[in-house]
């Protein structure tokens, strides 16, 4: 296969939601390395998708996880209330967490 | 096939994704969640540390106090400077930025000024001398131990969250620096400008010197109260008499005003006292101290317990400082207040260009020029000008140098060293030799029953013409007025020359059977100058702690519930001074004041946050302290920070002349006064809206960064209170940063309980950033202090390279 029928099968084929799934759970631990990584899993994420819609739905799903995971990273470091008194920093965390994976699946549009 | 709308839509968020990261990559970098630095602190290191001292061990016992555990000093003191950089460092880099005018890198503008001071006293230079004079002492090996457990611990471990949000990173840790957050507090307790205050005063204010009487009118001074014991105190450098105003009005206005923000908080006082066994319930000897400082997030103190070679500590110590200066041993216990001596003295010159006129000749002075670096502005520079008697200082054309004793090589930390080595109270004593400055009330038990106290530190005797003169007024220089011999200010100095007080002759107490010191004068007949009645605190509370312990011995024996009941003591003696001056002027009241008035009446003068009646007298005194003086000290440029102490304001008779208010043509007289004060009080009570006591008096505790939105987080919950400046339970509301109790304890040989304003750890994301100390503080609980370590250390120091 060519790498553009790969990105097809990945895309379209009869595993396609395999396919979604497995660049999902590789994206969350990436955001959680660097913002970027956020960025990079959000772009993964997205051009597996079938369609750019589909990409930004990904991203919202990518965004939405980024944002439990940290939750409960900071509930099972006995942190979260802390974290939440904090504010403005805490308010700007959520916020990178949900909106990069979603700037990133963007790429989809590109084609 | 993508569309050209989804491809400019893709373009789009990558623009924003590229725009995002150039130009908030700060942001980025601090608040990014899992990676952003703001939360690098949740998980806090290293467990295993490699040192080149031998190993140690950190067990953090209950509410976050750290058990350190070594085979030798050395061992135990760089698990200190560890332990302190990873539980406080941002506060110890702070203090150090502070003390050496470095504050604005960081801060910005709003610090220059400060900058300005504190380069130009150059306590900077005055650490580093002190360094040169312990090196070859018992302390060197330890301090510089402690430098590298604190290095390391900046090498290896996380920064703490206020670097972060800030943006910068600490610098390396030195001895010296050390030794400059010591200077910062001894300069907070004894670095002081009265003698300006005082001049300008009396040159602008007629008549004022009746106000400031060299001795406040009471026979409450800590000698005269104390019980029992035997006193020394032989005749010798008596000095000539209290300074006239001829002698010393002049006006340093411009000067005093610059300067009082950074002298020590006029009224910030301390408790302590001590008991014998003969007269404990228990049959043992009982200590209780609670010094008052500023309230900082985290608090100013840092408790720990030491175990080390022959030597087993308990106590706190400022976060950059190894040795604890307050605490307990096996043998020893130890409570420290401040003396508020006067070793502070200024010097005028004529001056000729940078020559200065002295000893008989021109001189010239010492000048530097530093650059101030501004963060998010321009730099600015600094002039510093140095003369034989210390730096000096500048505004408008008034000019004088400063002799501060801490200028010079002191050796304090060889006595709080000693302290912690002592096996009793005669190795205790001996360490009080080394004890220089800040001159402090020091009462002291030991586990064979002896107690002790004395105003302990080194005190400047000063001469003109040789003859022994007093330190309360600015001194000429040029006339070689004023002189301490032997003093060299950023040098070594003969400090058991005849420059200074012998050390035999200074009074004591020994084996005192109860006695207490609350920062009122030390005694009423001293041989040698020790300060005005401006340096010494009201005697309300010294009263108040002889007044309970009179009580207590009266029924018996003391009780260790009754030493606490002591320090919860929230009854005003100045309030008893001043409610009857309101109630005798009711006719002259308006009708809904003199209801408020009657509420005096029944008032047990206790300062209860739900109590109406403390309220009304709280601001009332405000309202009469400023009707009876405004009129003569605001037409002259003189705020509050003039006003002489409540004491004399207290006894002022009824026709003082203080009490006709000058814009008037009337005579007014107390009862006029008192009564306007009262009717401003009910108005001001109603415009706020206030209920009760609680509601003036709020606890804020603030962090130092807490002062905007994004970091407000660092700071304290805000909480009603107890207590007032007078009270035992102690806490100053009105202090910008507030002051209070910054430590309670009450210990006996096999016993401790204590707390603090605050949790022990100055990680936000730690369970004791606040604690449950901060609610126990502000109820007057207490919880028992020195914890056996149980389980596993949680820091292991293991042999290596470190």
């Amino acid at each position: 296969m060519t790498p553009r029928e790969r990105i097809g099968w990945a895309r379209t084929g009869p595993h396609s939601e395999l396919v979604t799934l497995v660049v999902f759970l590789v994206a969350v631990p990436l955001g959680t390395v660097h913002w970027l990584g956020l960025a990079a899993g959000g772009a993964l994420v997205g051009l597996t998708a079938a369609s750019t819609r589909r990409a930004l739905v990904l991203g919202v799903y990518l965004g939405a996880a980024a944002v439990l995971v940290f939750v409960g990273w900071l509930w099972l470091a006995g942190v979260l209330g802390k974290a939440i008194a904090t504010g403005q920093l805490f308010g700007a965390s959520l916020a990178i967490a949900f909106v990069f994976p979603i700037l990133g699946a963007a790429v989809r549009g590109f084609g | 096939m993508a569309t050209w709308g989804t491809r400019l839509f893709a373009v789009g968020c990558v623009a924003v994704l590229v725009v995002a990261s150039v130009f908030g990559s700060g942001v980025l970098a601090l608040t990014a969640p899992f990676s952003g630095t703001a939360w690098e602190t949740v998980d806090r290191g290293e467990r295993t540390v490699e040192t080149p001292y031998g190993p140690a061990t950190v067990t953090y016992v209950r509410h976050g106090v750290p058990h350190v555990e070594a085979d030798s000093t050395e061992a135990l003191y760089f698990a200190i400077g560890y332990t302190q950089a990873r539980d406080r460092l941002f506060q110890m880099d702070l203090f150090r930025r502070q003390m050496a005018g470095n504050l604005s890198t960081v801060a910005g503008e709003a610090t220059v000024e400060s900058d300005r001071f504190h380069r130009q006293m150059d306590f900077e230079s005055a650490a580093e001398t002190q360094w040169e004079r312990l090196q070859g002492t018992e302390v060197e090996e330890p301090l510089q131990a402690y430098t590298a457990g604190v290095n390391t611990y900046m090498d290896r471990g996380t920064l703490p969250l206020e670097f972060r949000l800030n943006d910068y990173r600490p610098t390396e840790w030195t001895p010296a620096d050390t030794l400059l957050v010591g200077k910062r507090a001894t300069w907070g307790l004894s670095g002081e400008f009265s003698d300006l205050r005082r001049a300008t005063v009396r040159n602008r204010v007629p008549n004022a010197s009746e106000l400031y009487p060299d001795q406040l009118d009471h026979n409450s001074s800590i000698f005269e109260l104390a019980r029992e014991g035997r006193t020394d105190s032989p005749a010798t450098n008596r000095p000539t008499g209290a300074t006239t105003d001829r002698e010393s009005a002049a006006d340093y206005g411009a000067l005093y005003d610059s300067l009082a923000r950074y002298e020590r908080g006029q009224g910030i006082g301390s408790n302590n006292w001590v008991v014998s066994g003969n007269r404990s319930a228990t049959g043992e000897p009982m200590l209780a101290n609670d010094p008052h400082l500023q309230l900082f997030a985290p608090p100013v103190w840092y408790e720990m317990q030491l175990s080390g070679p022959e030597t087993e500590i308990r106590g706190v110590a400022f976060p950059g400082v190894p040795m604890p200066l307050i605490g307990q041993t096996d043998e020893v216990a130890w409570g420290i207040t401040n003396v508020g001596a006067d070793v502070t003295d200024l010097y005028r010159y004529e001056w000729r260009g940078q020559q200065y006129y002295h000893d008989g000749e021109w001189q010239n002075a010492t000048v530097e020029t530093e650059t101030i670096d501004v963060r998010d502005g321009p730099d600015e520079t600094v002039e510093i000008r140095k003369t034989v008697h210390g730096p000096v200082l500048e505004r408008e054309d008034q000019t004088v140098a400063v002799s501060w004793l801490g200028l010079t090589g002191t050796r304090e930390p060889l006595a709080f060293y000693g302290f912690g080595q002592a096996d009793g109270m005669d190795e205790f004593r001996d360490s009080l030799r080394n004890f220089d400055i800040p001159a402090s009330s020091i009462v002291a038990m030991s586990d064979d029953g002896q107690t002790f106290y004395r105003p302990s530190g080194t005190y400047p005797i000063r001469r003109t013409n040789g003859t022994v003169v007093r330190g309360d007024r600015v001194f000429n220089g040029s006339a070689d007025e004023g002189t301490w011999r032997g003093f060299e200010p950023y040098d070594t100095s003969n400090l058991t020359g005849t420059g200074f007080v012998d050390y035999e002759r200074v009074p004591r107490i020994e084996n005192p059977e109860a006695m207490g010191t609350a920062n009122q004068r030390v005694a009423d007949d001293l041989d040698f100058y020790l300060g005005t009645s401006s340096h010494f605190a009201d005697s309300y509370r010294g009263q108040r702690v002889d007044e309970m312990l009179e009580s207590s011995l009266e029924d018996g024996e003391i009780t260790r519930e009754e030493m606490r009941a002591m320090q919860r003591d929230t009854r005003s003696l100045a309030a008893e001074q001043f409610v009857p001056i309101a109630l005798n002027a009711t006719d002259e009241m308006s009708d809904e004041a003199r209801r408020a008035t009657q509420r005096l009446d029944s008032w047990d003068y206790e300062m209860r946050k739900g109590s109406r009646a403390a309220l009304v007298y709280d601001r009332w005194l405000t309202h009469y302290r400023n009707e009876t003086f405004s009129d003569e000290f605001y037409p002259n440029g003189l705020d509050e920070s003039y006003y002489p102490h409540d004491w004399t304001l207290g006894r002022l008779p009824a026709d003082s002349r203080w009490f006709d208010d000058r814009s008037t043509i009337p005579v007014e007289t107390r009862v006029d006064i008192a009564a306007r004060a009262m009717n401003a009080t009910v108005e001001e009570i109603d415009r706020e809206g206030w209920d009760d006591y609680g509601d003036v008096n709020q606890l804020r505790i603030n962090h130092p960064f807490g002062g905007t939105d994004a970091a407000a987080f660092l700071n304290y919950p805000r909480q009603p209170m107890d207590g007032g400046p007078y009270t035992l339970f102690n806490f100053r509301a009105s202090s910008n940063p507030q002051a209070g109790s910054s430590w309670r304890m009450i210990v006996g040989p096999d016993f401790g309980i204590g707390v603090r304003p605050g949790g022990n750890i100055g990680n936000y994301w730690s369970d004791h950033y606040v604690g449950d100390d901060l609610r126990r503080w502000r109820l007057g609980e207490y919880r028992q202090l020195w914890t056996n370590p149980g389980g596993d250390p949680d820091i292991r120091f293991v042999e290596g390279s470190g």
